[in-house]
Order: structure tokens, then sequence, then C-alpha cells
């Protein structure tokens, strides 16, 4: 003994003996069917957990696309094809804050002088808002509107509803009324009443005809009838509208005041501005009455500059395109910002020097006082680019805080072949946010806020969808919204068939629309931007080409990978969890079996009182107050845990005790610690294991448990967790794929420590086995 | 007997220093939670003025160890408070609480026991055959399922499709506030009760059924029977009279840990199934720190689980005297 105890160490000892007892337990163990299955199923899951990177189809934060998450709304009708149509043109009845139940009017109109009115309801179920709203009418310039009228018709405009003095629209419901000119004759005309409100005569035939967008419905303010007056000091605006018609060499404007609430003919017609001059962009009429002093008009006159008068027509200022010294020619229409916040106007423009591309940010901050400057600039990152379509804008963030987006066609040999969209912080600086790379040029663009989403046209009749916000998962920066049609050569934002196109009653994503027409054809596209979600999405394969073999939760993260990811934290937490409790147990029972006495009666008290302490509600409390981390779950079971093994160790360590060997170890000199690990332990270390597999699988439901009621770590992935969702998202009868699995997973995992323990177990009570 | 009295003297006395250090421990748990029963009402404007007046109600200024004995004296006088969530005193709440959870997990261990005896007695005694694979693979599986997975199963099949039960609560209120009388009541009781106790006793009937078979798999081992079959008796008393009553140690043992600690799995059924019983309230206390509610539920709860380890050893110290030394 003494030999043996001076060329060995005590490790080296421990794990000869342990190798011994372990050999011969396997023997044993191998007998046992159970566990057997039990080893399997543990390893199977070890080999998931280890492998998930691997095994997982995709990535748990995966989402799926668009096209396998949402289902979109598409109407199509045939409206006569003509190849000599103008761009569409939508009249929301309602202003914008009205709480009614209004229409949006799509407005079809040919230079032959046939004006289409389509009305537009907010569709339910399948019905296309055209069925709902169970209205069209034909109009031939030349017989309804009650007066002599002769093609060639220019183009439309819709004369958006404001609310007269009583806060209200007048003796209809809903109103507006259809703007155009008809040879060289402006005409006004009530749809609603059936009643035409003007005819003038404005003396040439206009290739152009501009609106300013307050009055077409296109802002978030709205036009009102009163002019409002706060003691001396009066808000000059009104119940006016204002139109611009350009050609060659001519180029007028007319404020028009409409009123809706009695529908007499308008008599106040004012020609603001009547000019020999060709403009090379259209003007911008802004009018908007919170910002009476930003109001005017904007010409551009020779691209390089812009000619600016106020309401009233007289000449306040002219503004020179050029910053630090470079002149700059604007490429596109000059576009205000959408907002009533804001009092930002958009010039995209060229720079003649080196033929760089950019956006100036215009203030027009006093017309009156000519006080029109160039706050900013955006340059865009390469010669090669250029502007060609206008920028669409919003206000997002905080008040004032005017984001713009724009696509730029990229140039190859003079010709546009590529585009690159951008989304421009306030600062004029490009946001990473939005990547969209289109393969063609494109020829239109609109930002829809509801979806979240930039929509571009490209020459081939393709319309581009991109997101324009991070939302943490992984989205494709740019999709094919809808598929390409050659004929296809104007998009349209609708908004909601609700009345308004933007504001009250609160447009939700699913309700906003957008048109399309293929004039040489006839087909009238109407499609939803964001559809209804399909998630979670059943097994199968999906138009993306992505196969979910156990579908998609609610927001389209594969079940598949989240189960197969789920077993690290599970078996992460039941392990460990179990080998602290065992580890702290064994110890803790031990010390007190061998030293006996008060050591004994201090640890043993301390366990019965944790014993005796409900875990599950100590539990819920210390996450709430610990906070709901992994980290701590495993700890607060462990410390829950130990007791149950410490009992069991210190009885074995009270028999194993008196046992000669023990004696003859003392009196051979081995000090007390040498002889419980070296001893001891190995002898009560299958009460250990067979106590910890008890608990492995005691631990992963209690970790489930925790995380399924919301009171786990919500940003791990786990079994649990995705319970937790399941019942939070309410799907739990229609999404059996999503129920089923983690459930399954659990029970299995936990059946493969039980079955090992139960092995175990007869080992270790030899009593048990077989007879 | 005077053995047993002393014991039960004895065990009693070791409940209360348990009981009071308990209580204790979930003093200082609260202590440590952030913010203190005025921190609802602060984030209300409404309340600011009030609020001194709550704090000397609720004793907030005083130092911590007198603090203390006015927590122990409240606990053991069950003067709760008034829960924040609910607008009610705790002791109204926790009153109708306890009998409900106190029905349905006392009735369903008496359910799940009475089965499992059966069902793993005769499994024992037949062995082999399909019956015997079949019923230990499906309690193997029963056993380890997680029981409020299988809570949210039974919920969507049979209440969210199928209708045929009701989803929560403990009985039906009419409107008026009415409830049914007498043997409706009783009726309606048990039909609200039906899903979260059928639950119980598959989930729970599994492990009885696996201990009775082990338990009597290794009686039936023992010479004894064999003596028993040898001296020619029916086959009928060997069992009942020699096997099976030995056979029950393990499954008294059993049923009187699960008697003490079955309060645990309450709250999770019961938050399933929107049953208004003490494990409900707990976790909506935790869930909107209701500081009063979720300590008295707490307490309550310990209570419980003492005064079901006192039962249990109680009880297997009048079955096995050894126990009592």
């Amino acid at each position: 003994m003494i030999g043996l105890a001076a060329t060995h160490s005590e490790l080296q000892e421990f794990f000869l003996r342990f190798r011994r007892s372990f050999g011969r337990a396997w023997s044993l163990y191998r007998r046992s069917r159970l566990g057997i299955v039990g080893l399997i199923i543990i390893l199977g899951f070890t080999f998931m957990a280890v492998f998930a990177p691997w095994l997982a189809p995709y990535d748990p934060h995966y989402l799926a696309p668009d096209e396998d998450f949402f289902d979109l709304r598409i109407f199509n009708m045939t409206v006569e094809p003509s190849s000599e149509s103008y761009e569409p043109v939508v009249g929301p009845t309602l202003p914008t804050y009205v709480v009614h139940d209004g229409a949006m009017y799509v407005i079809l109109a040919e230079r032959s002088g046939i004006i289409t009115i389509l009305r537009g309801r907010e569709p339910r179920g399948d019905e296309s808002p055209f069925d709902r709203g169970n209205w069209s009418r034909r109009l031939d310039i030349r017989v309804d509107f009650g007066v002599p009228l002769e093609p060639p018709l220019s183009n439309v405009v819709w004369f958006a509803p404001g609310v007269n003095a009583l806060g209200g629209l007048g003796n209809f419901v809903e109103n507006g009324a259809i703007a155009f000119v008809a040879n060289t004759t402006f005409v006004v005309y009530n749809p609603f009443a059936n009643q035409t409100l003007l005819a003038r005569d404005i003396g040439f035939l206009p290739e152009w005809v501009v609106q300013d967008p307050l009055s077409a419905g296109q802002m978030y303010d709205i036009p009102t009838q009163t002019r409002r007056c706060f003691g001396a000091v009066c808000l000059n605006v009104g119940p006016y509208r204002y139109v611009a018609f350009g050609a060659e060499n001519q180029t007028k404007v007319l404020r028009v005041k409409y009123l809706n609430s009695d529908d007499l003919p308008i008599t106040d017609v004012l020609e603001i501005l009547n000019l020999n001059v060709t403009l090379d962009e259209r003007p911008l009429l802004y009018h908007n009455r919170l910002f009476p002093d930003s109001s005017g008009i904007f010409l551009p006159m020779n691209g390089t500059q812009v000619d600016v008068y106020d309401l009233l027509g007289n000449h306040r200022t002219t503004l020179n395109l050029t910053v630090g010294g470079e002149t700059a020619r604007l490429t596109t229409r000059v576009v205000a910002s959408r907002a009533s916040t804001g009092l930002l106007l958009f010039a995209p423009v060229e720079f003649l020097g080196n033929g760089t591309g950019g956006i100036l940010y215009v203030s027009p901050t006093n017309v009156t006082n000519g006080d029109v400057t160039i706050q900013r600039t955006f340059f865009l990152p390469s010669p090669d680019m250029r502007i060609d379509v206008p920028p669409d804008n919003n206000a997002e963030g905080i008040a004032g805080s005017i984001i713009v987006y724009t696509v730029a066609n990229v140039y190859e040999g003079g010709v546009p072949v590529r585009a690159q969209g951008f989304k421009l912080t306030p600062n004029a600086t490009i946001n990473p946010i939005l990547a969209a790379e289109i393969d063609e040029p494109v020829t239109d663009l609109y930002y829809v806020f509801e979806a979240s989403r930039m929509y571009a046209l490209g020459v081939s009749g393709a319309i581009y969808g991109a997101t324009t916000v991070s939302e943490g998962g992984i989205r494709a920066g740019l999709t094919i919204f809808l598929e390409g049609n050659s004929s296809r050569t104007w998009i349209q934002y609708i908004g909601g068939f609700l009345g308004t196109t933007y504001g009250k009653p609160a447009l939700s994503a699913q309700s906003v629309y957008g048109l399309a027409l293929e004039p040489t054809t006839g087909n009238l596209t109407i499609y939803q931007f964001v559809g209804n979600t399909l998630a979670p999405l059943p097994p199968g394969t999906y138009p993306s080409g992505n196969t979910y073999l156990f579908g998609t939760d609610n927001v389209g993260q594969d079940v598949l990978s989240w189960l197969i990811w789920g077993s690290r934290i599970a078996l992460l937490v039941g392990v460990l969890a179990a080998l602290s409790a065992v580890l702290i147990g064994t110890l803790v029972g031990l010390v007190a079996g061998y030293y006996g006495r008060l050591t004994d009666t201090l640890l043993m008290r301390s366990a019965d009182i944790t014993l005796v302490l409900p875990a599950l509600p100590i539990i819920l409390i210390l996450t709430a107050i610990l906070g709901q981390s992994v980290l701590w779950i495993v700890v607060i079971i462990a410390v829950l845990s130990w007791p149950g093994i410490a009992r069991v160790i210190r009885a074995q360590t009270l028999s194993l005790r008196e046992r000669p060997f023990v004696d003859a170890a003392r009196i051979s000199g081995a000090s007390n610690l040498r002889i419980m690990f070296v001893h001891l332990a190995p002898n009560v270390l299958p009460f250990t294991f067979l106590y910890m597999t008890l608990l492995v699988a005691g631990a992963i439901i209690l970790e489930a448990a925790i995380s399924f009621l919301g009171l786990g770590d919500a940003k791990a992935i786990s079994w649990g967790q995705m319970l937790n969702t399941l019942s939070s998202s309410g799907s739990t009868t229609t999404a059996w794929w999503w129920l089923i699995p983690p459930g399954l997973a659990i029970t299995m995992l936990s059946m493969g420590f039980y079955f090992v323990g139960r092995a175990v177990d007869e080992i270790v009570n030899p009593r048990l086995r077989e007879r | 007997m005077a053995s047993m009295s002393r014991f039960i003297v004895r065990r009693i006395v070791q409940a209360l220093i348990t009981i009071l250090i308990v209580t204790s421990v979930i003093f200082i748990l609260f202590e440590a939670m952030p913010g203190d029963p005025t921190t609802k009402f602060a984030t209300d404007f409404r309340f600011r003025p009030l609020l001194p007046r709550l704090r000397a109600e609720f004793g907030l200024d005083e130092p911590p160890v007198i603090r203390y004995f006015i927590y122990l004296r409240n606990m053991f006088t069950f003067q709760f408070g008034t829960s924040f969530t609910y607008s009610r005193p705790v002791a109204d709440l926790l009153a109708q609480a306890i009998p409900r959870t106190l029905i349905l997990f006392g009735g369903s261990l008496i359910a799940e026991y009475v089965m499992g005896v059966i069902i793993g007695s005769y499994i024992a005694w037949r062995r082999g055959g399909i019956s015997e694979g079949a019923t230990i693979v499906s309690s193997l599986f029963f056993y380890n399922m997680p029981s409020f997975w299988i809570g949210i199963i039974f919920l969507s099949v049979f209440y969210l499709t199928l209708g045929w039960f009701p989803s929560g609560g403990f009985e039906t209120i009419l409107p008026g506030g009415a409830r049914y009388e007498g043997l409706q009541y009783v009726v309606d009781v048990l039909w609200h009760l039906a899903l979260p106790f059928t639950v119980l006793v598959l989930i729970n009937a599994a492990g009885v059924i696996l201990l009775m078979r082990t338990s009597l798999l290794e009686v039936m081992g023992e010479d004894y029977i064999l003596t028993a079959k040898a001296k020619g008796l029916p086959e009928r008393i060997v069992r009942r009279r020699h096997a099976n009553r030995n056979a029950y140690l393990p499954i008294v043992t059993s049923f009187t840990i699960a008697l003490a600690y079955s309060i645990q799995g309450a709250i999770i059924l019961e938050g399933i199934f929107s049953f208004f019983g003490v494990g409900y309230y707990f976790l909506q206390a935790i869930l909107t720190q209701d500081q009063f509610l979720a300590g008295a539920t707490l307490y309550i709860i310990t209570l419980l689980v003492v005064f079901g380890n006192i039962i249990a050893d109680m009880t297997y110290a009048w079955l096995d005297p050894l126990v009592r030394l």
C-alpha cells in the first residue's frame, strides 16, 4: 500500500479506479435495450447541436422572402386601348382628415377627347375595387359637357375637395372636380353633380398641364375654403387652385377659386402669369397654407435658372443653380416635399463643368422677399449617373426630417443601361439601407410610406420593389414586384380606396395600391403593395424556390432550422445545469457524510430548506430580478437542484465510511481529502451519474417551461421560445407544423436522458435488473 | 404510539422553522427586486400626491428590520394587502383561488394514482404481449412530455377547433353576474375542469404506471410470493393479498411527495387554461410585477408544500416505523 501510494499520484489513482468501475458498468449497461436507445437519442441530438450550422437549411434568422410571405391582390381590367393616352390621374374624394368611406377615382384621358372615370372603393374579399365602386363613366368632350368643345384634349388634373367654413364638404359626402383643356378651352367639371363649372378660353393649345400638388390631394394638408385670419395676420390661402399650361413660347398660370359647397359656376378666375417663354421642364406650383411664406411659382428657365414668382404673379427673384461656382442644369422637374412639415424643394441637376449629377436642396424661406436659396447639395457617387426621374420624398422620423428617394440612371456611351436607387438622409448623404441596383434604366418612381418600400418602373415594364428600412432580418434588397410588360409606361400611387391619398382613415400597408396602365392594350392593373401575410407557412416549396420542410413561423423563419439550432440551448442548459447541480451536491454530500456532526447538520439543514422552496416559483422570481439570460437560468436551476443528490450521496457516504478499505487508507496515512476523493468518490459516482441524467431531463423541460412562460431569454433560439412565440401569435390551431416539432423534440431528448438514467439505475441498484 | 406523537410534534416544529426561514428568504428576494410597492403608482402622475401616504401605509420608510417584522406579522395573520392588478384584497383572491387549485390538483392526483395503480398492476401481471409494450412506450412518452405542450395542443383541438370545452375559467358567469345553482353548478365546474384535468392525469398517471410496474416486478421476485404459489394459493389471492399490498409502499411515498410538489405544475397549466387558481395568480403577479400578490401567493404555495411534506412524512412514518427514530 505504501509503495503504491508513493508511485502513483492521487489523480492517476482516481482515474484508475474510475476506469475500472466504468468498464464494469459499461458491460452491464450494454445489456439494457432502453439504455442503448437512450444513448442513440442523446448522440443524435448532440450531433444535431454540434453540426447545426451545416445541418440547418437556413440561418434561423432568415426570413422567407416576400413572394412566399405575402399574398398580393392584383386586379386587372380592360379599358379602351389607345396610343394617345395621357398618364392616369387619381382623384381622392375626401380631404385628408375626414373620417368617412370615400372613393378614389381613376381618370383616364385620351388626346382624342375621351375621358373615362372609374370609381374605386375599398375592396372586400376578392372583388375588385371597381366592382365595389360600381360606377364608371365615359365622357366625350364633344357632347357630354354641355358646352361646345373640341379635341385635342390636354391631360386632366383633379381638384381634390377641401373643407368649407363649417369644416364640412358641402352638399355631397364626397366631392371634387375634373379640370382639363379641350383645344384652347379650360374646363372644370363636377362629375358628382354632372355640372360644368367653368369653360374658359386660354388662348393657345397647351402641350402640358400642371397643377399644384395640394389641390391634387397629393400632400398631407387640406385645401380650405376660408381665408384664415388670426388678428392682423391672415393666411393668404384659401380655396384656390393653381393650374399652369405650357407650350412653345407660351406659359400661363391661372388661379381658380373652387368651392365645393354649392357647385355654382366658377366666377373667380385670375390669370396670374402669361409669359411668352418655353419652359425646359415643367414648373412647380407650391401652395401650402401652413407655409404661406414658402408658397410660390417656380419656373425653370433655360435649365440653369429658376424664376420665382409669388402666388399673385409678381416676380420675386431668380435662383441661379450654381454651387461653388459650378453651374448646374436641371435634368427633370423640381419637386416639392410632400409633408406638411417640409419646406424643401428638390432640383435634380447635372453640373455642366464635370458632368456629375446630383440634387439641390432648395429652401424657399420667404418668397415675397426673394429669399430662396440652395441649402444643401447631394452629389451622385459617379459621373456616369444622371437623375432622369423626379425624386420622391416623404417625411420620416422626427418632424422636419425629410428623406429623399431617388433613382439615377447609369449611362454608358451616352445611353442609359442600368439604374441605381438611393435613399438620402436629411443631410443629403446616402443612407446605405437601400441597396437597389436595377439592371435596366428606370422611367418612373415612387415611394410608399405605408409599406416602407420604393417602387421603380423599368423600361421593360417591370416594376421593382425595394425595402427601405432595415428589418433586422435578411430580406432581399430588390425584387421584381411585377413582371415586365413593355407596354406599361406609367406607374402611379393610388393610396387607399377610402377616398384620400394619404392620411385618415389611417392607411395600413395592406390597404394601399398602385396603378399601372398599358395604353396600347388597354390593360389596367391595380396592385396591392403589401399583401396579406400568409405566414406561418405550411411545409412545402414556394415561389422563391425555397423549401421549408417544417414550414415557417409567423415572421417567416424556417421551423426546421430553429429546431436544429434549438438543440444547442437545450443540451447546453440541461447538461450544464445538471452538471453543476450534481457537482455541488456530490461535494456537499461527501463532506457532510464524511465529517458528520456539525458540518453534516448545517449542510443538511440548508439542503432541507432548499428542497422545500418551490422551485418553479422561485426560478420565475429570480429570473424577473436577475434578468432573462441563459446563464442565469443554468445557475438558478443548479442552485435549486443540488439538495436531491446531496442527500443520496450523504447516505451512501455514511454507509461507505464504515467500510474496511477506508480504515485501511486512513491507517496508511491518507489525508481526509484523499480518502474522500480517491476512495469514496469513485464509489458514489454511479449515483451521481444516475442523478445527473434524470436532472438533465428535468432541466431541459424546466428551461422549456421558463421560455414558454415568456421569462426566458427572448433572443435565444430554444424550443421553449418557439412555443412561446407560437402561443402568443395565436396560431396554435392552424400551424401544426410549428406546434408539433418543438414539443416532440423536448419530449424525445428528455426521454433519451431518462432511458439512460433507467439503464444506469439498473446497474446501480442491482435489484432492479431483469429477473 | 408515543413515538408517533413525538415524531409529529418534532416534524411540526421543524416545519414551522422551515416556514420561517423560507418566508425570510422570500422577504430578502423581494427586497432585492428593483422598485417597491409604490413603483407602480409612481409612474402614474395622478397618484403623486398620494405617495407619502402610501409609503407610510406600506411601512416603506421604516428601517429594514422593522419592515421584516411587520412583514412576518402580516404573513402569519394572512394580511396580504391589496393586489395592484386586480384592485382587490389579495386575501379575497386567494380565498377563492386555493379551493379551485386544490380541487383540480387534488382530484387529478387521486385519479392519477388510482388509474396508475390499476393499469400498472395489470400490465405487470400480464407480462409480455403487445399491450405491455404499447402501454410502456406511451407511458414513457407522456411521462417525458412537457405539460404545457400537451396543454396547448388540447386547448387548440378541443376548444378552438371543436369547441367541446371552454377555454378556461372555473365557472360560467351568466349575464348579470349570476352563477348556476346546485347540480347545474357542479356540472358546469366539471365541464370547465375537464381539459386541465385530462392533461394532468395523462402526464402524471404515466409516471405512476411505470412506478407501479417496477415496484410490482420487484415484489414478484421475492421469495414469499414463490412460497405463496407453492402453497397452492389461487393466483387472485397471491396477487391481491401478498404482491400488490407490498408493492404499494413506493406508490404511497410517491403520492405523498407528489402531494407536496404538484403545485408547481399548477403555475404553467393554470396559465394556459386561464384557470383562476393559485398558480395562475402567481404567474400574473410575476408578469405584472404585482408585489403583494406575488409575495402572498408564493407564501401560500410554500405553506402548501410544507404542509404536504408533513403529511408525506407522517404517512411514511405510520407505514414504516423505522423512520420515526
